[in-house]
């Protein structure tokens, strides 16, 4: 036999150990995950450092709020030249789907805006992708600006990961106009209401814009009949993974029935299944529509986007059982966190207060639409007679039975999940109330169990 | 020399006649060579589609979350699961009703097909290229076009029905109705691509097999059938299988148009993993739901392999 040369058997074995190394290697980009410490502090670049940050926000969708948040940017790399932000504007639902792999990846942004649910952020910060924030909460006397119960929406196993950035309720909506046309009543009480939309139906007006292609608006509709007829208690209890309520309560069954009740009656747009929330909303804000029960968060789009914002008006969805305090579904619209990740989080945290907690930043918000979650004045700011109401809306839960929760969408994925297909068929009358329990309680033990 | 000499094996030699050294050293080392030639494409190969494919086999047998980095061994625990859970099966069963629909496409494909090779036709040229448009569109385009036909109030689909005096329908959120909207929608980017391949076929039978037949008497259904259906018997062999292959793995339709609703009525089994992968956080089952979907594809694609090689010979 003769011996092969060494350049003889690389000419021969050398395509097979390159493709193999060059596979390895491409396959490997992407898969380094960064630390950070469990403190919450960086252990990295200081306030002061040069540094590049990057930002995800959740306005995306939301066209009015981008130029507020570019500013505030504006005016903190002003003030710190050192610092340069790169802002990344995504819809929630895009951002939902990437985030969590970007993040996992050691590849996601130094600071971002997420839900502060525990089916959401509560899910990044307990498989440790994101930073604790106790540390800067302390720092930044976070704790004296806002209620305890609000920041506290972003409390994972003990600890603070979120800075909730927007205050957010499930009210009426109605377009004041068309009920003086008609000569209906404010729809202040749930008799009221009824008697609305009976009116509008009866005028061939759509009474309530509802559409649900999109699955998550039913937890807005279902949940607003929720929160107007089942204890606050039972609620919260329902909508976390430490809870022990199910949806095969009797109460909150009965609950669900009563928004079933408003599609069977005809109040809903017909064939919501099919209609996409933008198109159900857009049929409301031009005046196709009576009602619309929906969150403080659609107010930007209706102040910019009605052709007379004068004509809408906001009241907290009217309570059902009378017994109860005034309480309304919601929470918190989003917070900003710091990816574990991220070397530079103690910058990211002085961005956060910069542009959430300022007097400059807080009016602007204010002014765009966004409710504070802080004790802000809101008084010291003029705005527009429909914003003074959500404020209203907002502190009326508040300051009675409080606001819950986002009904289906707060506890799990899982639930989520189980909620955006079986809630169609519910509203769509293919499956009954104890069927639609049944599906919610199986996936809510699962995650129970998970946990 | 031609690049096919060149690179074509050696011939067998007879033991009394061995072949010369040069030329044997030139043929291993025009091999070797072959060899380097394919290491880009390999590469890519091996990066993107083999070494994911290995990845998410490895993750079915884990409960990877897709978030945390620990991840445990559980065997075959996920593909026990998938077993007994009936979304996975209905899901596979509406991707099965889903291969059903586009054979309709494919019959419309075949009048379409007879038509333009008919000889009374004209402008064969643009009305070839004007029914083939739908299939060069993306998608997500048609998915986002038809959802606006489908709109119960505004689309112009219900606006005729009810121009005809008829009730307007709500397509995509009756549980009846929206799996066969979807499919309609499918359908129509895929009866122009099915058209192509058959006329492809019937231009290529000879045409004095039906002036024979005229002669013996044959009528127009009859040549049909004795001629023409088994002239592009590979052609109808060809699109049944790529309809199985294409519509098992469906996947932007049912995302841009229904989410997989109303309920799961428009869920198939892509979504379904899609859902348990990035909306649930149930990787490590996701890959087991992917796998499964996988080696389905892979049976069905062997199948139309022998079946065209039984043809062919």
């Amino acid at each position: 036999m003769i011996p092969r040369s060494p350049r003889s058997t690389f000419w021969r074995a050398g395509p097979i150990a390159v493709a193999v190394a060059l596979a390895l290697g491409a396959a490997a980009c992407g898969t380094t995950t960064g630390g950070g410490n469990s403190d919450g502090s960086s252990g990295g670049l200081k306030v002061g450092d040069k540094a590049t940050l990057t930002v995800v926000s959740q306005f995306g969708d939301n066209a009015a709020l981008q130029p507020v948040l570019t500013k505030l940017n504006e005016a903190y790399e002003a003030a710190h030249p050192e610092v340069t932000v790169t802002i990344q504007f995504l819809s929630a639902d895009d951002e939902q789907k990437t985030l969590p792999t970007s993040l996992a990846s050691g590849s996601g942004p130094d600071i971002f805006d997420y839900d502060a649910a525990e089916s959401a952020l509560g899910e990044l910060a307990t498989n440790g992708l994101v930073a604790p924030l106790d540390t800067y909460v302390d720092k930044y006397g976070w704790a004296k600006k806002m209620e305890p119960s609000v920041l506290d929406r972003a409390k994972y196993d003990g600890k603070r990961y979120g800075v909730p950035r927007s205050s957010e309720a499930v009210g009426l909506f109605y377009n004041a106009a068309i009920f003086a046309k008609y000569g209906i009543e404010a729809p202040t009480t749930y008799a009221a209401f009824l008697a609305a939309a009976d009116r509008l139906k009866a005028a061939g007006v759509t009474p309530i814009a509802f559409g649900n292609k999109d699955q998550w608006p039913s937890s807005h509709l279902i949940g607003a009949a929720l929160h107007a007829n089942t204890p606050m208690q039972t609620i919260r209890s329902l909508e976390s993974l430490d809870g022990s309520a199910t949806w095969a309560d009797s109460g909150v069954q009965a609950s669900m029935e009563i928004a079933r009740t408003w599609a069977a009656n005809g109040y809903l747009t017909s064939n919501f299944n099919g209609v996409a929330f933008d198109d159900a909303f857009k049929a409301f804000y031009t005046g196709r529509a009576g009602m619309f029960v929906e969150g403080t968060g659609v107010t930007p789009d209706i102040l910019q986007n009605a052709t007379k914002p004068g004509d809408f008006r906001f009241v907290s969805f009217p309570m059902i059982d009378a017994s109860l305090k005034q309480q309304a579904e919601g929470g918190v619209g989003g917070a900003w966190s710091i990816s574990a990740s991220s070397k530079a989080a103690d910058i990211a945290a002085d961005w956060i207060d910069f542009v959430h907690f300022s007097d400059t930043a807080e009016a602007a918000w204010l002014k765009a639409g966004v409710l504070p979650t802080s004790r802000f004045d809101t008084s010291k700011v003029d705005v527009a007679p429909l914003l003074q109401q959500n404020v209203d809306v907002v502190r009326a839960a508040q300051n009675g039975g409080g606001i819950g929760a986002w009904t289906g969408y707060t506890s799990s994925a899982l639930v989520t999940e189980a909620w955006n297909g079986a809630a169609q068929q519910f509203l769509g009358r293919s499956q009954d109330a104890a069927a639609f329990a049944a599906t919610l309680d199986d996936a809510l033990a699962q995650a129970r169990k998970k946990k | 020399m031609s690049a096919d000499t060149f690179l074509e094996r050696p011939a067998a030699v007879s033991p009394g006649r061995a072949a010369p050294t040069h030329h044997r050293r030139r043929d291993n080392h025009a091999g070797v060579i072959g060899y380097w030639l394919v290491l880009p494409a390999a590469t890519i190969y091996v990066a993107f589609t083999l070494w994911p494919i290995l990845q998410t086999v490895y993750l079915s047998f884990t409960d990877w979350n897709g978030l945390s980095p620990a991840k445990s061994f559980i065997a075959f625990d996920n593909y026990r699961e998938l077993l007994g859970d009936e979304r996975f099966f209905g899901a596979l069963l509406h991707n099965l009703e889903w291969v059903a629909g586009s054979w309709l496409a494919q019959g419309l494909g075949l009048i379409l097909a007879a038509l333009l090779s008919a000889s009374w036709i004209r402008a064969r040229t643009l009305f070839r290229t004007v029914l083939f448009v739908p299939a060069t569109m993306s998608l997500v385009v048609v998915g986002i076009a038809w959802n606006q036909i489908y709109q119960p109030d505004t689309g112009i689909l219900n606006g005729a029905l009810e121009a005809a005096g008829m009730h307007g329908v709500g397509w995509l959120s009756g549980q009846h109705t929206a799996m066969p909207a979807v499919i309609a929608t499918a359908n129509w980017t895929y009866y122009g691509f099915a058209m192509v391949i058959l006329l492809g076929g019937l231009q290529s039978i000879d045409r004095s097999l039906y002036e024979a037949a005229s002669v013996d008497g044959a009528g127009s259904f009859s040549q049909f059938v004795h001629i023409t259906l088994p002239g592009i018997r590979n052609q109808i062999t060809l699109l049944v299988v790529l309809s199985f292959i294409n519509t098992l793995k469906t996947f932007d339709l049912v995302y841009i148009m229904t989410n997989g609703g109303p309920g799961h009525a428009t869920e198939v089994v892509a979504y379904y993993i899609y859902s348990l992968a990035f909306v649930t956080h149930q990787v490590g089952y996701g890959a087991a739901a992917a796998v499964v979907l996988t080696l389905i594809v892979l049976v069905i694609t062997v199948v139309f392999l022998r079946l065209r090689e039984r043809s062919d010979r």
